[in-house]
């Protein structure tokens, strides 16, 4: 497969599981008030950002802003804000650390954490949201950054394996079309 | 001054928030959906659909395994309800035949709780669930059309709050959103009606409001859909009352009710259309009382 279309295609399937994961996720097996949000796309813009390509990431994260907002809040302007938003802070503090799996999964971490209590602040500004904050963090913000945790220890090895081979066969083309 | 006109990444900042809250602005608004975003949401829908049938496959026969461990339980107890079937059987019968003749009587064919449904499957669910929303896999070429009420076997959930070409939009009754709202009748010994106005996540419970003062509602009354105020039909069951409280100004009651559907796990959804008409109402409302 040609391989420009191998982020694209990630992209997508992320944007596929995560969109029927909610569905069947055991909310059961805590307790009923307790939601868990998977942010299996964010955190793949974010590994294309860190491993990839910076200026792909930004744009991909974007797109998928616009797509999360349509296909499912509906309110446009708040992925479509949001998620550029977190990718270019994460591009910013990127620039003083090194890339490795360790500090990438404490920006995630970060990220995950500012990217949720962003969306929250921007709901109860339009009062589609009437829980206060203490309620936000205890039922909604932590068990979504250990879920979130879970699924980075799983997929973040191979997710970057597979990136930085890509951006290594990227800049070799590069290199050899100058 | 001029050298701040001159910055050209404040300027483009700046205009992109104006850009952002307009498009929050414009796309608050009660609205039916324009065609780009018809288009992506059609174009995502058919992703999620061969995303979801695989999902929904495993998770039958993670169910199906889980329900012949508990069969020869089941099979016990509807035994012992088979004979009390028989009976309501032939009632419902008789009931249903009379009520065709009265209705034949005074030449009325359709009524407010009269409806056709659609059966529909689930392919995605907002993962972020600050406004509760599903995505199903069947649209206007299937005859889904916005406002219609959604089901499940055991109540109703919510409304089409959007409906694209192949797949639509179902807003939940748990959606905090001010135009969330469902004229209800509460079945005492004369019909109580109410408004569904929120929901409470800490006791997961439906709060209705606007109750008239002198109405005596209980606890464990059923709630059902009224059929007056929106385009769903008469007689949905939503659930049934837990708690009564006044209001702070004296002159009407607030009902929380328990849901009798439940909002997690929804792979079956019934999309119920009503067949009267909503331009009939009026005549329709002043029959049905």
């Amino acid at each position: 497969m040609n391989k420009q279309w191998w982020i694209p295609l990630i992209i997508v399937i992320a944007f596929g599981i995560e969109s029927i994961v909610p569905n069947f996720l055991p909310v059961y097996f805590f307790s009923q008030y307790v939601i868990i949000v998977p942010r299996i796309l964010f955190i793949v813009l974010l590994f294309i950002t860190v491993f990839y390509d910076e200026k792909q990431g930004q744009l991909y994260a974007f797109l998928s802003g616009v797509v999360m907002d349509i296909v499912f809040t509906e309110i446009i302007g708040i992925y479509i804000f949001w998620y550029p938003a977190t990718i270019y802070l994460v591009r910013k503090v990127m620039k003083y650390w090194h890339n490795n799996l360790f500090v990438t999964g404490l920006v995630a971490f970060i990220a995950v954490t500012f990217l949720e209590t962003g969306i929250f602040w921007i709901h109860a500004i339009l009062n589609t949201v009437d829980v206060p904050f203490k309620y936000f963090v205890e039922h909604r913000l932590i068990p979504t950054l250990i879920f979130n945790f879970i699924i980075y220890l799983v997929f973040s090895y191979p997710l970057k394996k597979r990136l930085v081979k890509l951006a290594k066969m990227k800049s070799e083309e590069s290199m050899f079309q100058s | 001054m001029p050298q701040f006109f001159m910055n050209k990444r404040l300027i483009i900042l700046l205009a992109g928030i104006i850009i952002l809250v307009a498009l929050i602005g414009f796309s608050l608004r009660e609205r039916e959906l324009t065609w780009p975003e018809q288009f992506v949401k059609d174009s995502a829908g058919f992703l999620q659909n061969i995303v979801a049938k695989p999902a929904h496959l495993v998770s039958n026969i993670v169910e199906g395994v889980s329900d012949i461990k508990k069969t020869y339980d089941e099979n016990k107890v509807l035994k012992e309800r088979l004979d009390e079937y028989a009976q309501i059987k032939v009632k419902a019968d008789r009931l249903e035949k009379e009520n065709e003749e009265l209705k034949a009587l005074i030449e009325k064919e359709k009524d407010l709780a009269s409806y056709t449904t659609h059966h529909a499957t689930v392919i995605a669910r907002n993962p972020d669930r600050w406004n509760e929303a599903l995505t199903i896999d069947k649209g206007e070429v299937h005859g889904v059309k916005q406002g219609m009420a959604v089901v499940t076997a055991e109540g109703m959930i919510g409304k089409i709050k959007s409906a694209g070409r192949i797949t639509s939009t179902v807003q939940l009754l748990s959606t905090v959103d001010r135009t969330n709202r469902v004229h209800v009748t509460i079945q005492g010994k004369s019909d109580i009606y109410g408004l569904i106005e929120g929901f409470d996540l800490k006791t997961q419970q439906l709060i209705v409001k606007q109750i008239p003062f002198e109405e005596k509602v209980k606890k464990d009354m059923d709630v059902v859909t009224s059929g007056l105020a929106n385009i769903f039909p008469k007689g949905l069951y939503i659930g049934k009352v837990v708690k009564v409280e006044h209001d702070q100004n004296g002159l009407t009651q607030t009902a929380y009710v328990k849901p009798a559907a439940n909002f997690y796990n929804i792979e079956n959804v019934i999309v119920v259309e009503r067949e009267l008409e909503s331009q009939m109402d009026g005549e329709g409302q002043g029959e049905s009382s």
